[in-house]
């Protein structure tokens, strides 16, 4: 009946979104040609000298120092060590067995954690799109510079990951893993950051992009990620509707997670008050990460990637 | 317009009911957020504020228009094509009877006054492709005229000559016509104006069927009135004194005092006073000589309706008769004419008959060359006559027994003829249209039949063969055929309004009846057939037969108006406006059913509303 229309149940049936849905059910194209990675492959990820790597191979410097051919500095010889990095003119003048220490080089475990919940998904373009394009270039300078890559994405929880791998034959495998991920119902970033922390305690570099839109705690989850173990990065991806809205009216606002409600009347005193609720949550997240030794930044959705992610990446010290 | 189920309006409570729900539902745009988690500590005052008042949005103006469609759809309203100026035909119902001569109130004038003023003002409303019929409703209902507007001077001419008399008011008489009028004519209506002085009109509309709206239009007022209802006189004649009976009522809330007086041949006879309970009555007798011809009675002062103050009652009851007797030998018929009371006999015997100007002729065993005019009695008739066939031999039937047909059971009512010998008679062979009255057997003895003039009865038998005219029934035998060959007198009184029907002389070509204006009515007599009076005033009426310029009768006929149905002046309840049930066809599209187009105009808004409701939330409309 006709009177139905007063009482509608509130359905999730086609509602009208603020953000598009882009990158989901539909081919977008590949994530970036060949030709960009061959314009990336110089760059390096700059990790952290006190991350705990593999000294067998790799290029990131080591607070260890071995036995090397190449001199840093001495140290007394003792039962095991290696006589061919014995330093026998420091012997013939001092007349004491040193033995030649030098700075090693390692690979580091390089953790992408990307957000595939299905918030990231809305916006023009999509988060989860620029998401999969960070994952996919940084993975590739993992693999290229023979560091051990780890690509997990996370809903409520850490999905099947890509690796450990190295090497850039992995390249291939990891594009495709990266472009096949799917957004799930909704995200426990907090939860997800702890249980990651402890299943991988030897640390290693660690870049999250996430849009940080999850109710769980995120200081809970970035207290097991802290240095010196962890290198960690939180990609803080934004979308210009979310700073300011457009919105206008009565509104029925819809969580893309949950599907819950609020009934809200959008006017000028009402999105100030939202503009200043959003720069302070910023300024929270980012004073947590400082206090944390995270790394934080705020990556808008629209930039494009080489010209201005890139760079602004370089800049915050994540990529030299 | 007109609203067949005004219960069907309270729908219409569901507009404000549509409203309170929107308010306390104002339906939002709904818009997909990454997370709430952002807005859920937003302040919301303004919100709140704005759900007081009601959220114009064109969906609840598509919700009320579609309320209200279908609310004035169930009164189920009506439209007429006279809303639109088309066709509009009027029936104009006049009350004519007596009471309407009363005073209306707040009207300078009677109530029939008051009700040609509105009928001037209704005619004058009916458009120019209308029409107007004028129907009057006094004790007969009248078709008066009808016309269109170039008609109106002749309407309003007719409504001019229109006047309040008569006893009682045949509503359902008039209506009919009304109705017969209209019928087959679109946008017709029947306006009835009276003053509601109509004691038994719920028994007279009880049940009727209504084809036509009909509006009542009460014009009177209440009214105190006192009537004289009844008066009666017995004997009416004869020797002895006439008693004489009246009744007085009083049609009001006050008791009253007044004077009855009682005339008789103008001539004041006694005067008495009487007090009258409010709706009660007095009967009064008197006692007066004879040989008066007229009474009459009237009230003292003045009421609202004087004309049933007065009552006249005309005392005569047999118009005189002048006889002649054809005979050889008048015997025992001649003695039994003498004994009829009113009748002037004279002799003659056949030789000496040269024709006869009597009102009654009476031939005994002869037969004139020609019926003369008036009434004729033959008695034992020769055989060789052209003017009738009788047999030469007389002759008594192997079955004597007497046969009364029903024609003659007026004749011999009460009358033994057991005892009575009718000897031999010969065979009587009357005409055709002839009625036997008395048969013995096969053959016929008593016959009667018309004849252009004249109205004859024959005796087949002769009284020297029987022993009639020794028995008791021959006198009254012949008193009853004196009746039947002459006209009777007119009635007493009347009650004005009333039809009668006069049965006058069979020689009269015209009757002229002198109202008591002084207005001559002449009324052409058909031969053999009664003639009708109607009379409208109250008062004395002089009747008048006349035969060419000869004067064959002159009497009176009081007409009165008092009368329990109408001097009662006090309006009654009228029925309210009825308007007739849903018609098909022709008769039908003078009121076109609207709710039909509502309820379909009420579904297009329905599917508007559709539309718009599930147009909103199509994907295509998400933004970026």
């Amino acid at each position: 009946m006709w009177f139905r229309t007063i009482f509608r149940r509130n359905r999730p049936d086609r509602p009208r979104r603020l953000w598009r849905v882009a990158g989901v059910n539909r081919p977008a194209g590949p994530l970036f040609d060949e030709a960009f990675l061959r314009r990336i492959e110089r760059m390096s990820l700059q990790a952290q000298r006190t991350l705990r790597g593999n000294p067998a191979s790799g290029e990131h410097p080591s607070q260890r120092r071995l036995p090397a051919t190449i001199f840093s500095e001495h140290r007394p010889y003792s039962s095991g060590d290696d006589v061919r990095y014995v330093d026998w003119n420091a012997y013939a003048r001092q007349n004491q067995v040193l033995v030649k220490l030098g700075e090693a080089e390692q690979d580091v475990n390089v953790h992408l954690l990307i957000d595939a919940s299905r918030s990231m998904t809305l916006g023009s373009p999509s988060r989860l799109r620029l998401a999969q394009q960070l994952v996919g270039a940084l993975g590739y300078l993992a693999l290229a510079h023979s560091d051990r890559l780890h690509i997990v994405p996370f809903g409520p929880a850490a999905l099947r990951p890509f690796g450990p791998a190295q090497g850039k034959a992995r390249v291939i495998e990891m594009l495709r893993f990266v472009e096949a991920i799917t957004p799930q119902p909704e995200t426990r970033l907090g939860a997800v950051l702890e249980r990651y922390g402890r299943l991988h305690p030897q640390g290693g570099m660690l870049v999250v992009c996430t849009d940080l839109l999850a109710p769980d705690s995120l200081e809970q989850g970035l207290r097991a990620l802290a240095p010196p173990r962890w290198q960690t990065l939180v990609l803080h991806l934004l979308d210009r509707h979310e700073l300011a809205p457009t919105l206008r009216g009565p509104l029925e606002l819809e969580d893309s997670e949950t599907g819950q409600r609020l009934l809200l009347t959008l006017d000028d005193e009402t999105l100030r008050a939202y503009q200043r609720h959003v720069h302070s949550w910023r300024e929270a997240v980012a004073r947590l990460c400082a206090r944390r030794g995270i790394g934080y930044a705020a990556v808008m959705s629209d930039w494009p990637l080489e010209q201005q992610v890139i760079p602004y990446l370089r800049a915050r010290r994540l990529l030299s | 317009m007109s609203i067949l189920a005004p219960l069907g309006l309270l729908a219409l409570l569901a507009l404000p009911v549509i409203i309170v729900l929107h308010m306390l539902r104002e339906r939002r745009r709904r818009v997909v957020v990454p997370s709430l988690l952002l807005w859920q500590q937003l302040p919301q005052q303004r919100a709140a504020r704005r759900r007081r008042r009601p959220p114009l949005t064109l969906l609840l103006l598509l919700h009320l228009l579609a309320a209200a469609l279908l609310g004035f759809a169930l009164a189920r309203p009506q439209w007429s094509l006279a809303s639109f100026g088309a066709e509009r035909h009027l029936a104009l119902v006049i009350d004519t009877s007596a009471s309407m001569a009363a005073p209306a109130p707040g009207f300078s004038g009677s109530r029939l006054d008051a009700a040609r003023a509105r009928a001037r003002t209704l005619i004058g409303s009916v458009g120019a492709r209308g029409s107007t019929t004028l129907i009057t409703a006094g004790p007969q209902a009248r078709l008066l005229d009808a016309a269109g507007p170039e008609g109106a001077a002749r309407l309003a001419a007719a409504l001019a000559g229109l006047s309040a008399s008569g006893a009682g008011s045949d509503m359902a008489g008039a209506l009919t016509l009304a109705e017969t009028a209209l019928q087959g004519r679109a946008g017709g209506q029947i306006v009835v104006l009276t003053d509601a002085a109509l004691p038994t009109l719920a028994a007279e509309l009880g049940g009727r069927p209504v084809v036509v709206p009909i509006a009542w239009e009460s014009l009177g007022g209440p009214l105190d009135n006192r009537a004289l209802l009844t008066l009666a006189a017995r004997p009416r004649a004869g020797n002895g004194p006439v008693h004489v009976y009246a009744r007085v009522a009083n049609y009001g809330s006050q008791p009253l005092r007044t004077v009855v007086r009682l005339a008789g041949d103008e001539r004041v006879l006694d005067s008495r006073a009487v007090n009258l309970q409010p709706d009660g009555e007095v009967e009064l007798t008197w006692t007066v000589p004879r040989g008066m011809t007229l009474l009459r009675a009237e009230l003292d002062g003045e009421d609202a309706l004087p004309a049933d103050d007065v009552v006249a009652l005309s005392l005569v009851q047999n118009r005189p008769v002048r006889a002649l007797l054809v005979a050889a030998q008048p015997t025992a018929l001649e003695r039994a004419l003498r004994a009829v009371p009113g009748l002037d006999l004279e002799l003659v015997s056949p030789a000496d008959y040269r024709g006869s100007t009597a009102d009654l002729t009476v031939f005994d065993g002869v037969l004139p060359p020609a019926w003369p005019a008036g009434g004729v009695l033959v008695v034992h008739p020769p055989a060789g006559s052209p003017l009738l066939s009788v047999s030469a031999t007389p002759r008594t039937p192997a079955e004597p027994a007497l046969s009364v047909s029903p024609a003659g059971s007026a004749l011999f009512d009460g009358v033994s003829l057991n005892t009575v010998e009718f000897g031999a008679a010969p065979d009587l062979a009357p005409p055709e249209r002839a009625a036997l009255l008395l048969a013995r057997g096969d053959q016929p003895l008593i016959a009667s039949w018309r004849s252009e003039t004249s109205t004859i009865a024959v005796w087949s038998f002769d009284l020297a063969q029987s022993n009639l005219t020794t028995r008791l029934a021959f006198p009254l035998l012949v008193a009853r055929t004196v009746r039947e060959l002459t006209p009777p007198a007119p009635p007493a009184a009347l009650l004005a309004g009333a039809v009668v029907e006069l049965r006058p002389d069979p020689r009269a070509t015209t009757l002229e009846l002198t109202a008591p204006d002084g207005a001559i009515t002449r009324i052409a007599v058909t031969p053999g057939a009664p003639a009708r009076f109607n009379p409208g005033q109250p008062g004395i009426y002089t009747l008048a037969e006349r035969a060419g310029a000869r004067l064959l009768y002159e009497g009176r006929i009081a007409v009165n108006a008092g009368a329990a149905f109408e001097s009662d002046l006090r309006p009654q309840s009228l029925p309210g406006p009825v308007a007739p049930p849903a018609l098909s066809g022709t008769e039908g599209a003078a009121n076109r059913p609207l709710w039909p187009w509502l309820a379909a105009v009420a579904l297009l808004v329905m599917l508007g509303e559709w539309f718009y409701v599930h147009g909103r939330r199509a994907p295509g409309l998400a933004e970026g």
